[in-house]
This record gives C-alpha cells, sequence and structure tokens, in this order.
C-alpha cells in the first residue's frame, strides 16, 4: 500500500494533469496540506514511486521563469491510480463509525 | 556565497535531476540561503541512499578500508622518509643515504594506489565515484594519523616546507593515482582488474606493513621485489589498449 506522502504526490500529480512536475506538485501539496513539502523528500519519493511504476517522469521543455531550465515533467500511470484509490478507500473504511468532533 | 555553495551542491546531483532542480529553485524564487538548504536536504538523501543496500557497505568494508589502510601505511613511511631527506639536506648532511629508497616506495605507493583504484572501481562502477572519495578520504585520513619521526627541528621554514612536500607528496602518489585508478577500474574490462587484483596482493606482501615475519624471507632481497614490478603491467596494459584504441580511430 502507499505511503501517505506517496499518495499526497499521486493525488497532486494527477490534478495537475499535463501540467504536473516537481515545482508545481510541491505548490500543490504546500497549498493544500498546509504543510511544508522539502525537495528531497518530493524527489526521492518520485523515484521510488517511478521504480514502483505508479508513475512516469520525462525531461520537459525548458522555459525562460526557470532560466532556461527543463522541468521533470510526472504522470501518473494506470497502476499509480489504482494504488491511490486503494488507499483512499482504506482510509475510509477505517475512519467510518468514528467522529472527530470534540465531546462537550 | 551562497549561490556558490547551491552550485557546489547541485554539481553532486545527476545532471537531469540538477537541471530539474535548479530550475524549480528558480521558478520559486527561493535563493541564497533558504535555496541551499533545500537542496542540502536533496544532495544528503541521495548521497544516503546507496548505503540501504548492503553491496555498499561490502565494498566499504572489504575493499575500501583495507585498502586505504595498506596505502595510508605505505604513503606514511614515504612521507617519512622523504621528511628524513629534507632534514639531512637542512642540517648539511652530504651522505647520499636512503634517496634511492625512498624512489624506490614512492614508485611503488603510486603503483599500490592506482591498482587499488582500479580493483575499487571494477567491483562497483555505479559508486565508483563515491568509493574513490572514499578511499582517498581514508587514505589522507590514515596517512596524517600515521604519526611522524622525531626530527629536531631546525627551523619554521623547515617545518612549513616539510609540511608542504607532505601534501604535495599525498597529492602525487595517492589522490591523483587512485582516481585514475578508479576511473580506469570503472570503464576498463575484467583482464584489467584481475591484473590490478594480482598487483596489490603482490604489492601487498611485499611490504610488511610493520608486522614481523608477515613477509616471507625470499621478498627481503630487493631484486625480487624490483622483479614484483612486473606487477606494474596493469597500468602497462591500460596504457597499451588506450593507446591502441585511439590510433584505431585516429
Amino acid at each position: 500500500m502507499l505511503g501517505e506522502f506517496e499518495y499526497l504526490i499521486i493525488t497532486a500529480a494527477v490534478r495537475l494533469a499535463n501540467n504536473a512536475y516537481g515545482a508545481a506538485i510541491r505548490q500543490e501539496i504546500e497549498e493544500t496540506t498546509g504543510r511544508r513539502c522539502s525537495l528531497g523528500a518530493l524527489y526521492t519519493t518520485l523515484d521510488r514511486l517511478e521504480t514502483k511504476g505508479f508513475l512516469r517522469t520525462w525531461m520537459g521543455e525548458a522555459t525562460p521563469l526557470r532560466g532556461g531550465r527543463a522541468k521533470r515533467m510526472v504522470e501518473v500511470s494506470a497502476e499509480g491510480k489504482q494504488a491511490a484509490k486503494e488507499f483512499y478507500n482504506a482510509i475510509q473504511r477505517v475512519t467510518r463509525g468514528v467522529s472527530w468532533e470534540a465531546k462537550a | 556565497m551562497n549561490r556558490r555553495v547551491v552550485e557546489v551542491l547541485a554539481g553532486i546531483l545527476e545532471p537531469a535531476e540538477r537541471e530539474a532542480v535548479l530550475g524549480d529553485l528558480e521558478e520559486t524564487g527561493k535563493s541564497g540561503f533558504q535555496a541551499a538548504v533545500d537542496l542540502l536536504g536533496l544532495v544528503v538523501r541521495r548521497l544516503a541512499l546507496p548505503w540501504r543496500r548492503p553491496g555498499t557497505w561490502l565494498v566499504f568494508l572489504v575493499a575500501v578500508v583495507p585498502l586505504a589502510t595498506l596505502i595510508s601505511i605505505s604513503a606514511g613511511r614515504v612521507v617519512d622518509r622523504f621528511a628524513f631527506q629534507l632534514w639531512k639536506y637542512s642540517n648539511d648532511v652530504r651522505r647520499n643515504v636512503g634517496a634511492f629508497d625512498l624512489a624506490f616506495y614512492a614508485l611503488e605507493l603510486a603503483c599500490f594506489a592506482w591498482a587499488s583504484g582500479v580493483v575499487i572501481g571494477g567491483l562497483s562502477r555505479r559508486g565508483a565515484r563515491r568509493n574513490a572519495v572514499l578511499l582517498i578520504f581514508a587514505t589522507v585520513a590514515g596517512t596524517v594519523a600515521y604519526g611522524r619521526p622525531f626530527l629536531p627541528a631546525t627551523s619554521t621554514t623547515f617545518a612549513l616546507l616539510s609540511l608542504i612536500a607532505e601534501l604535495v607528496l599525498q597529492v602525487a602518489l595517492v589522490v591523483v593515482p587512485s582516481f585514475m585508478g578508479v576511473r580506469a577500474g570503472a570503464t576498463g574490462g575484467r583482464m584489467l582488474w584481475w591484473a590490478a587484483e594480482l598487483s596489490v596482493a603482490w604489492l601487498a606482501v611485499a611490504q610488511d606493513f610493520g608486522v614481523p615475519h608477515v613477509k616471507p624471507p625470499f621478498f627481503q632481497f630487493r631484486i625480487v621485489v624490483l622483479a614484483g614490478y612486473c606487477a606494474l603491467w596493469p597500468i602497462a596494459y591500460w596504457t597499451a589498449t588506450r593507446f591502441l584504441k585511439r590510433r584505431a580511430t585516429v
């Protein structure tokens, strides 16, 4: 099963679709979770997910905004989407019947 | 300053990753200290990654550490002999005792460092760069820890000269040959690797490394030790194959 951070990366990449690359995924995770996403964690996890066959990465085009440097583009594979779905279902199952409201 | 640190750290990464990461930092407007800290985190993770594989530890413990220890003992001796020669010269001692020994051991050391580099480079081609750095670092640290002979200090200039000479010797006889050896080992064939392996074994036995009765008696004869320089043949083989390859491409 996926880890929490792996799930966040896959979800962010799917949401970003054709615009999924390192900096964009990082920004998406930081904005939605309110937590800092380190460069080291992002890139090593991308590698791990690629090794597992959950996503594919390639070097995209260079843009002036990036100082003429290329992006590392990300595309989630069918296996990656399936793994994310299983993770989400597991979270839903494990949370069923649990209330996070504080009791008075 | 921080920009320079970022460039140095990025230089450790693979070219494609360096491109993507530097682009990300540029795009997000992170620069200076913040970018350096971000990059440091990635570099540390990348450097730590191979150490999760048992093979990395195996090469380190079975090859890098023992070879670095042997080379540093050998280097320590050369440095000692050189310091003694310098001391003699500064004290106007004209008897030319030990100069031949010094040249002999210097050649032996450079060959030993080169052949050890070939062995290590051939053991793990993917980790060749890392192992080269480890071998050189461990060897230089070992030589520093080896200790210096007691020579009455004649002047501050002499002490400074000895230190500079030691550094030059370390670079010329250990750092450069080890690095070149690792490169040759990582790109060379199995034939070269086995030749270097035999050469290292020969040179390791030819020196007694301070352990009495380890060296076989016949090794006491200089001619036998000199004959051991057929152990230099990996270098000859490597040079010849490179020369032939270059001629073939011209």
